[in-house]
């Protein structure tokens, strides 16, 4: 059996791991990986040395500088693995609780205001959702982890749904002009939709594949 | 005979390690063991720098890792268990051969000590 890892060695998995970019996948598999190598370490360590603080020592010793480690681990990642890590970090600290909850709040008047205009309405409706997807991908570690099928079905099937109507009026009244910005703009999502899908099949290949319980 | 440290084993330590996983799967604490008892306890590697070294041989599909199905008597963290692939026995296979000839020709120039 093993023994518990002391703090003091999670600790340094811990601030290793949290400073390599990353995604989040692969940063659990690292973590998780690394916490259990120092356990059994560990519990090999204080069976040879009897006192918990050596053994301790003992295990640093041997697991060798975090910082280098850190650097080395960091080269092994991919490169466009990186970029992504570095993007969805900086989303991250932009995204913040408060930004939401203004934005929300902001949301909420305008929906109060121009209630009589269906297309702002819905609009602002449909705005506010994507805000509470946002919110509830980073209280759920589920949804954190599979947001990407999720928002990326709604690109997918909401493209058409503008693309559509427009598509419809040139076909009617071959009115381009008028057409041509709602089926950029739709295009422009399914393109999006498939994107976060290939990025999230990207994903799922990384190592950390079989984490999700 | 003195110990061999990690910095000696860099450009060699993915082939040491592809070597050891040809005797069977194993997690990364049991490769190390694997990797001491093999090199006469001489081996002096830091545990740490093990990791980046499989990630690369898993990125380059020359090493395949599963979690393990159960705790099988442990707490906490799961270990992820490392098997050679067939991609890795070819790489294990070519690099055996390089350094044949290495030890061979630099051998050959170093002489033995008079």
């Amino acid at each position: 059996m093993n023994e518990p890892l002391p703090p003091e060695l999670a600790a340094v998995v811990r601030r290793l791991v949290r400073s390599l970019a990353v995604v989040p996948r692969r940063k659990a598999t690292i973590e998780e990986e690394l916490v259990a190598h120092l356990a059994e370490a560990y519990a090999e360590e204080l069976e040879r040395h009897g006192s918990a603080r050596d053994a301790r020592q003992a295990v640093l010793a041997r697991f060798g500088d975090a910082e280098e480690l850190t650097t080395q681990l960091q080269a092994a990642v991919s490169r466009p693995e990186q970029l992504i890590a570095s993007w969805l970090g900086h989303a991250e600290v932009l995204m913040s609780k408060w930004w939401m909850a203004i934005v929300a709040a902001v949301l909420v008047v305008c929906i109060a205001i121009f209630r009589d205009d269906p297309q702002f309405f819905v609009g602002a409706l449909a705005m506010l959702g994507g805000v509470a997807f946002v919110r509830s991908c980073q209280i759920s570690p589920w949804l954190r982890v599979n947001w990407p099928w999720f928002a990326s079905a709604w690109a997918i099937a909401t493209g058409p749904a503008v693309i559509l109507p427009a598509a419809a009026l040139v076909r009617k009244n071959g009115d381009w002009a008028q057409a041509a910005p709602p089926m950029v703009l739709g295009a422009l999502i399914v393109l999006a939709g498939f994107a976060v899908f290939g990025w999230a099949l990207f994903v799922r290949r990384t190592p950390s594949q079989q984490t999700v319980e | 005979m003195e110990p061999i440290a990690g910095d000696k084993l860099r450009g060699h330590l993915e082939t040491l390690i592809l070597a050891t996983l040809e005797r069977g799967e194993a997690h990364g604490l049991e490769i190390l063991h694997r990797l001491e008892v093999r090199g006469c306890g001489l081996l002096r590697l830091k545990e740490g720098s093990l990791y980046p070294a499989l990630y690369r041989l898993e990125s380059a599909g020359e090493v395949a890792a599963v979690w393990e199905d159960e705790q099988h008597g442990r707490r906490g963290a799961r270990r992820r268990i490392y098997r050679l692939t067939a991609k890795g026995g070819k790489r294990l296979k070519q690099a055996r051969g390089e350094f044949t000839q290495f030890v061979s020709v630099v051998g050959g120039i170093l002489g033995t000590a008079t």
